[in-house]
């Protein structure tokens, strides 16, 4: 009698066993600790982990995460001695630098978010998938109309190369609301300060992009102080030019990214492939408010629809 | 004091003095206090530059960085506002002059620009505010503040352009260009004259107040002296000289001359008075001495007597006891003789007339010879309290020993007894019952040879005499008496004997003989070694019959 119960428990730890070496080798890269890729990487794990994976008939299995953060002293290394050694079943990087150092592990499934460019960072890699940090241009135009409902011209300094499609493109959805978007080409950040000068008095609002070879240091100030000095709200895409100045800024939810990017893991981990995708999450863009500059340029802020909605 | 200032008055010293240390103290503050003001001016003039550096290449990037002259005019202008100022050039990284607003010097000549590198290359060459540092070039006429302008040139990253705090290699910023901020040291220099002349000025009329104090102060010190030196005068003490210090001072010596003898005198009188006082001390403590020593001996007499109280106590309680004990012993004896003498009598008369076959009649024997122990044991009972029926009389002690022992002498020869006699020549007769006496000394003298093992031993038998008491002692060598037995062994029926041989009564005995005799017997012992038994008698009725006899 005593044998059997000993037999069956045996039975038992050992399926266990067995079973936990098929839980998913989850490891997360993560190029610094801000807190938007700490908010990302949050809402990747927890809604990786509210749906795990079903393996076997009757036990569930959790994820295991390993978090690695390239800037920390070591971090850099230690993540490389991980992947060379471990049998991964996906890696998620959080940030460019994280993506660029992800890319070279190519055997192992690779999911990126909160990465603003990530075609010219992948370049081993071939089967990558992500969640790039960016704005569509209905969003900008969307925005400007409802938030600043008296504007009509929309500056916008851009290069080419940068910004051009976004501009075109946004130029086009302008119209149909009956804005208009008067551009200022440069080819260098030299040239900025000047094509601002140009726009003096014929705009009614600047919108500041994500373009590396318009916006510096420098140029960011001068367009801040063209707004100060000509009464121009500023429409920025990043919270930190909120505080110096700019008016509005359209920022990406960070968390949404995170769980986009779990739906992404969760194809993967199960097989599905990019292609058959479960469902997807939409991205929603957060829209902060510098009520301080709202009120000294004296410009006209729909508040009920920024109450209202997103 | 220096030699010209001697013959002076007090007065005319005091004030002298007085005077001079006003002039060293005011010389001595008013330096310091310039030296501190020149150098607070100084710094402030540092700082001042220093600041101007920083906030002017602070707020210069942007049109360094576009090369707009008309705005860097314009950012200047404010700067040029202050009085220190005289001249300000704006560089750029190549050394190009973006911007000069005139003046007598050229700088652009002179950019430190390797100073300027290191100080913000080296580690900790950087103001702890993390601001890069400000290096000035100076020559007589003025100071030139260089500074930097830096600004970061671009990002990097596109992450960089969203996102603050990201670390990693592109944190450096790059040279736009140089400020240099000219100041003229002509202000600094006006300002630390007027400050030397305040100075002077202020030291002037302290100088003059701490005169007139000075001279107060001296007059209101010199008055007291003054008055000593009248009241000297009163006295027909001639203070002559000029010098009223000098002549107070003579003064002043022969008084504590004549002081110092007086104080002589009461020093000798002290003295004198102390060795008294030491010898009362000694005597007293000679008296104390003596006092205790006596007592000591009090104390010490005290103890004796308790102890030969205490010796009598213990000795009348043990008579006691013993005499009752033997008054029952006697008693009793006088109940069981008669009986017994009966019984024997029939036994005997059974023996004679009856014809026994051997066992029944060895029986009989044996009964009449254990009523015949019976009625000895009686007898000896009866002994020990009996009232002395015989009449006392002279006893020669020697020859009542000397019998004892012929008596016991077949005995101790068996048993290879050696016995030693020393009798003392002032021992002559007692007064006593002889068969009584030669009782006791037959039991002690068993007793000893009982004590003494089969090989033998020996017993010594003396005698001595003093103070109208004679003693005979009774030694052995043999086994000894325990301690705890010694206060019981003159109890009837004490005995460490076998029932056959000893009945214990041979020792009550003799305690019952001697004390009706008025004297005492005392034992000591030492077990292993030996016991020593002593009879002491009172010679008897009249003390000089001993030495009457005391020949013969
Ligand atoms: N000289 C001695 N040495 C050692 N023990 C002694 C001596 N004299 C007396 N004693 C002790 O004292 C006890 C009492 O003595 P005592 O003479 O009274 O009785 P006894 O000798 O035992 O008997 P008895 O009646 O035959 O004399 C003895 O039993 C013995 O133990
Ligand atoms: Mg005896």
């Amino acid at each position: 009698m005593r044998r059997w119960w000993l037999l069956c428990v045996l039975l038992v730890v050992g399926m266990g066993v067995g079973e936990a070496a098929r839980a998913a080798e989850v490891v997360i890269v993560q190029s610094a600790r801000i807190r938007p890729y700490e908010e990302a990487r949050q809402a990747f794990r927890e809604s990786l982990s509210r749906r795990p994976p079903v393996s076997g008939t009757k036990t569930l299995h959790p994820h295991q995460f390993t978090e690695f953060v390239l800037a920390d002293p070591g971090g850099r290394q230690a993540a490389a001695r991980f992947l060379d050694s471990r049998p991964v079943d996906l890696i998620l990087a959080i940030g460019g630098k994280a993506l660029s150092f992800a890319d070279r592990f190519r055997e192992i499934p690779l999911i990126y978010t909160m990465v603003p460019d990530p075609e010219p960072r992948l370049v081993f890699h071939d089967r990558a998938v992500g969640v790039p940090l960016s704005v569509p241009p209905t969003r900008w135009v969307e925005v400007t109309e409802k938030c600043l409902p008296k504007v009509q011209r929309i500056g916008v300094v851009f290069s080419p190369g940068g910004t051009g499609a976004f501009v075109r493109e946004a130029r086009a959805l302008a119209r149909l609301q009956g804005m208009r978007i008067v551009g200022a080409e440069v080819r260098s950040a030299h040239e900025v300060r000047g094509r601002l000068g140009d726009l003096r008095g014929r705009i009614d609002a600047l919108w500041m992009l994500p373009d590396l070879t318009v916006l510096t240091p420098q140029t960011a100030e001068a367009m801040l102080r063209f707004s100060m000095e000509e009464r121009v709200p500023v429409i920025t895409f990043a919270e930190k030019y909120l505080r110096r100045g700019a008016m509005i800024a359209l920022v990406p939810d960070y968390a949404r990214m995170g769980q986009a990017a779990a739906v992404l893991a969760e194809n993967v981990l199960s097989d599905v492939g990019s292609g058959g995708a479960r469902s997807k999450v939409a991205q929603r863009t957060r829209i902060r408010v510098n009520t301080e500059v709202a009120r000294k340029l004296g410009t006209f802020l729909d508040a009920a629809w920024l109450d209202g909605g997103d | 004091m220096p030699a010209e200032l001697r013959g002076l008055t007090f007065r005319t010293r005091v004030l002298a003095y007085l005077l001079a240390f006003i002039l060293l103290l005011t010389l001595a503050l008013g330096t310091v206090l310039v030296r501190s003001q020149q150098a607070s001016l100084r710094m402030q003039f540092e700082d001042e530059g220093r600041t101007l550096a920083h906030l002017l290449a602070n707020s210069v990037r942007l049109d360094v960085f576009a090369s707009d002259h008309e705005a860097l005019l314009r950012s200047v202008a404010p700067v040029l506002q202050n009085r220190n100022v005289e001249q300000v050039v704006v560089l750029d990284a190549t050394g190009e002059v973006l911007m000069n607003t005139g003046g007598s010097h050229d700088v652009s000549e002179r950019v430190p620009v390797a100073e300027m590198a290191a100080a913000g290359d080296a580690p900790g060459a950087r103001d702890p505010r993390g601001l890069p540092r400000v290096v000035w070039q100076e020559d007589g006429e003025r100071i030139v503040f260089w500074r930097e302008v830096l600004d970061r040139l671009a990002y990097e990253t596109p992450e960089e352009l969203y996102f603050e705090g990201l670390g990693g290699s592109g944190g450096g910023a790059s040279v736009l260009g140089y400020v240099a901020v000219v100041l003229s040291k002509e202000r600094l220099r006006r300002e630390t004259a007027s400050v030397v002349r305040r100075m002077a000025a202020v030291g002037g009329g302290f100088f003059l107040l701490g005169g007139v104090l000075a001279f107060l102060v001296s007059r209101e010190a010199a008055r007291p002296l003054a008055r000593l030196v009248e009241a000297f005068r009163d006295q027909g003490i001639t203070v002559e000289s000029q010098d009223e210090l000098g002549a107070l001072r003579d003064t002043f010596t022969s008084l504590v001359t004549r002081l110092e003898r007086a104080f002589a005198t009461i020093q000798e009188l002290k003295e004198g008075l102390e060795q008294k006082v030491a010898e009362r001390t000694r005597e007293l403590a000679r008296a104390n001495e003596e006092l205790r020593r006596a007592r000591d001996l009090l104390e010490e007499r005290v103890r004796e007597r308790t102890a030969q109280l205490e010796a009598m106590h213990r000795h009348l309680r043990q008579t006691e006891k013993l005499s009752a004990v033997g008054k029952l012993a006697a008693s009793l004896a006088h109940e069981i003789n008669n009986p017994v003498f009966g019984v024997r009598n029939v036994l005997q008369e059974l023996q004679r007339k009856l014809d026994l076959d051997p066992e029944d009649a060895e029986l009989v024997a044996l009964s009449i010879e254990e009523c015949n122990r019976i009625a000895k044991l009686v007898r000896s009972l009866r002994e020990f309290n009996r009232p002395s029926s015989e009449v006392p009389a002279w006893v020669d002690v020697h020859s009542s020993i000397g019998a004892m022992l012929t008596l016991c002498r077949k005995r101790f020869s068996r048993q290879r007894i050696r016995v030693e006699t020393s009798y003392s020549p002032e021992v002559g007769r007692v007064f006593a019952i002889e068969d009584q006496l030669k009782q006791v000394i037959l039991n002690l003298l068993t007793n000893a040879a009982e004590a003494l093992p089969e090989e033998g031993g020996t017993i010594r038998v003396s005698t001595s005499a003093s103070n109208g008491v004679v003693r005979i002692r009774v030694e052995d060598t043999g086994c000894g008496i325990p301690e705890e037995n010694l206060e019981r062994i003159f109890e009837p029926f004490f005995t460490t004997k076998s029932a056959a041989s000893g009945t214990g009564l041979g020792l009550s005995v003799c305690y019952g003989i001697v004390e009706r005799h008025g004297g005492r017997i005392q034992v000591e012992s030492r077990v292993g070694e030996g016991t020593a038994f002593t009879v002491e008698l009172p010679i008897g009725e009249e003390g000089n019959e001993r030495k009457g006899s005391a020949g013969g």
